[in-house]
């Protein structure tokens, strides 16, 4: 038996970027990215693992909107034609290369990669890569965590308590869905947990959740066994809090495994490299520069000019840094279990998409750390968290604290000057959402359609992305934009209904087709 | 533009036919008559949706992005309301330590304010173990606000404290009117500030587990792991979409390009060096929007960054019906004779460009050798 647990999480989530009144969108392009550098990659690791008689357990979340779009017909046909469209880029790029042969050597590597995607999507998954999740969701690898209905920011929106319940029970009946099961439990958005939210969180059927390391740190009463052990709420749902030590080995600016020189440069694309003329087949528009996954450097070093990528070297530090992450693994679990009177385990969140997209070698790191941790030693096993809590049942009753996993561990990045005007607009929403769905209980034909579309808007506005994107200064126009015109069309829908008006069908329509999210929604979760 | 087609189009019922709905669960009304068009809302021409980035030289519009058949709703027309017609005070816990509070007042508010000649302030009280009233806790903060501001971040006095906030005014006769109330702030005792407080363990081994989970060095205690938490220097991240960062509108590297260069390239912590100019978290209360809306603020000026890199071109002319070779392999020249090679020249790179021209009869041979060497100063 083994001496303790990695709990490996992965939280996969996108905002709902979805445009149909547009031919191509350019945000669109953040799922095409994840999907050919980070979703597809991962279901490969997988596939890998298993024909390889590996045994690996993890978790992962898939938000409900980066399910939605995963799931999307129109989505699917678009990534595919942006497949196209960089088969096409990286064609050119041969013969742009051909007297450079470093250089060729990457523009082959990617042109393999994007023909290798468009047949592993198209083909063998026929554009449904939520079947792949499924897949090892149902075999017992993967254990499908829920997330709550558009990763609203709760700690925000629990003045209005009905908001929260919604965002939970919207997000469990889009995972049941999606994954044809009732999920165990939920990655909050952004890990963010306040005092009492384990109510709710029981009352949706959700078993356990997650929380930062202070979460279970600063609770009360003190944790007997740190964070290498689950909590039970008050209400009954368990808690598992992230440690520390794993995620600096990887997440850290200073210290983290992606930093090596080795690994591939983020920052050099083609797409902002080359002459525009030159991109005309693959950019949006002109004077618009977009990244292409095309990217010929590594990271190199600081104050040196930057050197072409070496992927036979670059990977062979991927299993370098997967041997030191399971050694460090083994020596902490050790160490760990002389104190404790059951295994300790080791919860390891990070984004999914660190894996792929920022860490261009992340996916084949998590392949090594599966591989070592099932040929190489005995000390340490992969669980999942079900597993966890069904082999060891008896825990720590404890109140956590309020925490999230955002810079500097509260609700700064959510809540600041650069987003705090969101928030009274999102309240009175809410509360307006109440009022209205107490005046129509049981509404039917338009005024159930407004009504069900007004859940949609609240929802797409409730995003904690938008917050995040107007405190990181990036895309902020396009965060506001979205904010704004969500709002602004929940609340033309909400006078229509309060003045007893008829509803302006052919609007109605067209919002419904745009806003798309959640065929399944129900204005009555606000009651 | 196409965002007011719809609007224009008669759909829109007009409101003299509305009947106001009082009680709940009534029967929806009946479909009223469809009344002349009332156009509403602002036709506007900027393409919101399409976003562009901010930093574009050429701000294209949608260039035939919108057709007919999609354009914009109707219903997305129109800006977000001013107020909501509420006296209402919200509090959102920033942190342990720092509430954010906004509010909004009605008309009939502003009347009693501006009759009172008070003073206006938020008011704290400590309203610690107690279901609060509005006269049974002491008065733990009293913040004089400016009458336009609409938004603070207000810090608490006291961690392990619990306080509610009334938003109201103090009248010449010092008497207080608190007009709306916030939900209670803070964290119950037993919480953070005990522990703050008191390093108890229930025994050796949870404070070795603490330790290590909080990465504490010996000697430490739970006063470094808060300060730590506060530096973040347990080596978190942004965390939440981090990566968001990079993806944007395409223009993440520009953002963030000064660490492209430095070892830590892969820099999830990269945002808040471009963050440290603002004052969250200085201290110092402060009154979040002067303008007394609730809009987006105004975009922030960047850090100042540079990247350097090379290509090379090289071109030519010669007999149309030649043929040519470029280090030995065929290049493609145009109708008119000319060619044109464009190279990826990184740093260290180095190209002897042998070019070789054949005439049509194979008999006339004429070369040329450029070369050119790649290095960084």
């Amino acid at each position: 038996m083994a001496k303790g647990y990695l709990g490996l999480v992965l939280h996969a989530h996108l905002p709902f970027v979805r445009h149909p009144e547009n031919e191509r969108h350019l945000e669109e392009d953040w799922l095409f990215e994840a999907i050919t550098e980070t979703y597809i990659p991962l279901l490969d690791v997988f596939n890998r693992l298993d024909a390889e008689g590996v045994r690996f357990r993890l978790a992962m979340s898939i938000t409900p909107p980066l399910a939605e779009m995963l799931a999307d017909p129109l989505l699917r046909a678009r990534y595919l034609e942006h497949l196209d469209r960089l088969i096409d880029l990286s064609e050119k790029e041969l013969r742009r290369t051909q007297f450079v042969p470093r250089f060729q050597d990457l523009a082959r590597m990617y042109h393999d990669k994007f023909t290798w995607c468009r047949r592993f999507f198209g083909e063998w998954y026929g554009s449904d890569l939520l079947a792949g999740f499924r897949h090892w969701q149902d075999r017992g690898n993967l254990e499908i965590l829920n997330c709550n209905a558009t990763h609203g920011f709760l700690p925000a929106l629990r003045q209005n308590p009905a908001a929260v319940r919604a965002q939970l029970r919207q997000g469990v009946r889009a995972h049941k869905r999606h994954f044809g099961k009732n999920p165990n439990g939920i990655w909050l958005a952004e890990c963010g947990y306040y005092e009492g939210l384990e109510q709710e969180l029981s009352a949706a059927g959700l078993g356990f959740f997650f929380t930062d390391t202070h979460g279970i740190l600063f609770g009360q009463p003190p944790p007997r066994y740190g964070v290498y052990s689950p909590v039970i709420t008050p209400a009954g749902p368990a808690c598992f809090a992230r440690d520390p030590e794993s995620s600096r080995a990887v997440w850290s600016a200073e210290t983290g495994y992606p930093g090596d020189p080795d690994y591939r440069e983020f920052y050099r694309d083609i797409g902002f490299d080359l002459d525009e003329d030159y991109l005309a087949g693959f950019r949006h528009m002109p004077g618009l520069r977009t990244n292409t996954g095309i990217k010929y450097y590594r990271i190199t070093g600081k104050g040196v000019p930057q050197e072409p990528y070496d992927p036979a070297k670059a990977f062979a530090k991927s299993a370098l840094h997967a041997g030191d992450f399971v050694d460090n693994r083994r020596r902490q679990v050790d160490w760990l279990a002389r104190f404790m009177d059951h295994p300790p385990l080791i919860v390891a969140p990070y984004d999914a998409e660190l894996y792929g997209h920022w860490w261009y070698e992340g996916p084949e790191f998590l392949y090594y750390v599966f591989k070592k941790i099932h040929f190489d030693q005995d000390d340490l096993e992969t669980v999942r968290p079900s597993d966890y809590l069904e082999w060891h049942p008896v825990h720590q009753r404890q109140q956590p604290a309020f925490s999230t996993w955002g810079h500097l561990g509260y609700a700064d990045v959510w809540v600041n000057t650069l987003n705090d005007w969101i928030y009274p607009h999102l309240h009175a929403a809410a509360d307006r959402m109440v009022e209205i769905a107490r005046r129509f209980p049981d509404a039917w034909g338009d005024y159930r359609r407004a009504l069900n579309q007004m859940a949609r808007e609240l929802f797409l506005a409730q995003s904690s992305d938008w917050a995040f994107i107007m405190r990181t200064g990036t895309s902020v126009e396009y965060a506001v934009e979205r904010t704004r015109q969500h709002l602004v069309a929940f609340n033309r829908l909400y006078e229509v209904l309060r003045d007893g008006r008829q509803v302006p069908l052919d609007d109605l329509a067209a919002l419904e087709k745009r806003d798309n999210i959640f065929s399944d929604v129900d204005y009555r979760d606000f009651l | 533009m196409a965002s007011s087609s719809a609007s224009k189009s008669g759909k829109t019922p007009g409101r003299a036919d509305a009947k106001p709905l009082e009680s709940s669960g009534v029967p929806q009304p009946a479909r009223p008559q469809e009344s002349k068009a009332s156009v509403r809302g602002r036709t506007k021409t900027v393409a919101a949706v399409p976003s562009v980035p901010a930093r574009s030289a050429a701000k294209p519009k949608s260039k035939g992005r919108v057709s007919g058949s999609n354009a914009r709703p109707a219903l997305l027309e129109g800006d977000l309301p001013a107020n909501y017609g509420l006296d209402r005070l919200v509090a959102i816990p920033k942190d342990p330590d720092w509430t954010h509070l906004y509010w909004e007042t009605t008309p009939e508010s502003q009347r009693r304010l501006s009759e009172s000649g008070g003073d206006v302030r938020l008011r704290g009280f400590d309203t610690t173990g107690v279901l609060f009233d509005g006269s049974n806790a002491p008065v733990a903060l009293d913040i004089e606000v400016a009458p336009y501001a609409r938004s603070w971040y207000a810090k608490l006095p006291y961690q392990g404290r619990v306080y509610t906030f009334e938003f109201g005014w103090v009248d010449n006769q010092g008497e207080w009117t608190g007009i709306a109330r916030s939900q209670p702030v803070g964290f119950e005792p037993g919480m953070l500030g005990q522990r703050v407080d008191s390093e108890e363990w229930i025994s050796i081994a949870s404070e070795e587990l603490f330790r290590a989970a909080a990465g504490l060095g010996d000697g430490e205690g739970i006063q470094d792991l808060i300060r730590r938490l506060r530096d973040r220097a347990l080596g978190s991240s942004l965390g939440g979409a981090a990566w968001l960062t990079s993806w944007g509108s395409g223009m993440g590297r520009l953002e963030v390009a000064p660490s492209s260069w430095s070892p830590n390239s892969f820099q999830l912590q990269a945002a808040p060096s471009s963050w440290s100019n603002t004052s969250i978290g200085s201290g110092v209360s402060w009154s979040g929007l002067s303008s007394g809306e609730f809009q987006p603020p105004k975009n922030r000026p960047k850090d100042f960054w540079l990247w350097v890199e090379t290509e090379l071109t090289l071109y030519g002319a010669t007999e149309p019906d030649a043929q040519v070779t470029l280090m030995g392999r065929p290049l493609q020249l145009n109708p008119d004779g000319t060619f044109r090679v464009h190279f990826p020249f990184p740093h260290g790179t180095e190209l002897k460009m042998d070019v070789r021209a054949v005439d049509k009869t194979g008999e006339q041979v004429r070369e040329a050798k450029p070369a050119a060497r790649r290095w960084t100063d």
